[in-house]
């Protein structure tokens, strides 16, 4: 004797319904809980110019900045100010002067410090400032490319803008 | 007497998640490779100035104009070198009043190559091959087929379409 089995086939009701709104519900939720946190004005802000001091750069390296570039963190690629200005200047060293038994500071011919100056809407906390997640305080390393430049550098100066 | 009753599928709830992910694989996909919103130009070419720092003399005969580099990570293309000039490299040292005297090594050479690469040219930099950033102050592990060595990019030119 044959017996006929017939296994039921899945069909979609009224649970099948419901998860599927709620998984849509969560993704949706989520993304907009990304954005919202990403444009939200941090409660403390506060506008600053902050400077960059990049060392011991070849006098071969064309290096350019213009008043306006974006300027990048690398490491977290998130922004991180506009360029305000550039300056160029010889490096420097401090050797021991064997002679006169005292620190002689010196400059090298042919390498240069790169100081760069950049702007940025930052959150101020009680131990630092902070642009898109990045602390930036004197002595902070800071990984940056601008369009035309990329390097890393310690910040040497921090300031607060006057409000407008 | 067995009956043959063929299944009919029926669209399930685990048919809808996976329509779903490859949908989702799809826009991923496509975004990642679609037009930017800062495209300038949709094919750039330009020339980059690369020092390579400290080359043994010896591996200078591996340079060779017209051979194509690779990023080592990546094996990505990069460009074609165009063409190269060679100075001795140089120590510093110090003299015993702490000034600096710079003297030549005697077996190794800096050399400054031309580089010429294609990609776009976007309001955030060039990027080679349309996705990776190359501007002044990269420093680049690269390959070719004749040599392995670093880049440090000096210079970079953008001549256009």
């Amino acid at each position: 004797m044959n017996t006929q089995t017939t296994k039921k086939a899945h069909r979609l009701n009224f649970f099948d319904l419901l998860l599927i709104v709620l998984a849509v519900l969560i993704i949706a939720g989520g993304a907009a809980f990304v954005v919202y946190q990403n444009s939200r004005t941090p409660e403390n802000s506060t506008v600053i110019e902050y400077t960059v001091l990049v060392r011991d750069l070849p006098e071969e390296m064309n290096v350019r900045a213009e008043a306006g570039q974006t300027v990048i963190d690398t490491i977290r690629l998130g922004e991180i100010g506009e360029v305000v200005s550039l300056t160029m200047k010889p490096a420097t060293y401090d050797a021991f002067d064997h002679t006169t038994e005292t620190t002689l500071h010196g400059e090298y011919e042919d390498l240069y410090l790169a100081e760069f100056t950049f702007r940025a809407d930052a959150n101020k906390t009680e131990s630092s400032y902070m642009i898109n997640n990045v602390r930036v305080s004197v002595g902070a390393e800071v990984h940056f490319r601008t369009p035309t430049f990329i390097g890393f550098g310690y910040v040497t100066e921090v300031r607060e803008l006057p409000a407008e | 007497m067995k009956t043959n009753t063929q299944k009919k599928h029926r669209f399930n709830i685990i048919d809808f998640a996976l329509i779903l992910t490859v949908l989702a694989c799809i826009v991923g996909i496509a975004l990642r490779y679609s037009l930017r919103e800062n495209v300038i130009a949709s094919n750039s070419k330009a020339t980059v100035t690369v020092m390579v720092r400290g080359l043994l003399e010896d591996n200078v005969v591996h340079m060779i104009e017209g051979d194509e580099y690779y990023y080592q990570r990546s094996g990505d293309k990069i460009g074609t070198l165009k063409s190269f000039e060679t100075k001795p490299a140089t120590i510093r040292n110090f003299r015993h009043d702490g000034t600096i005297v710079e003297t030549a090594y005697l077996d190794r050479v800096d050399v400054l190559c031309e580089i010429e690469v294609e990609g776009l040219n976007t309001e955030d930099g060039f990027m080679v091959g349309g996705s990776d950033y190359i501007g002044v102050g990269s420093d680049i592990l690269v390959r070719s087929v004749n040599l392995e060595t670093e880049w440090l990019v000096v210079d970079i030119e953008v001549s256009g379409s």
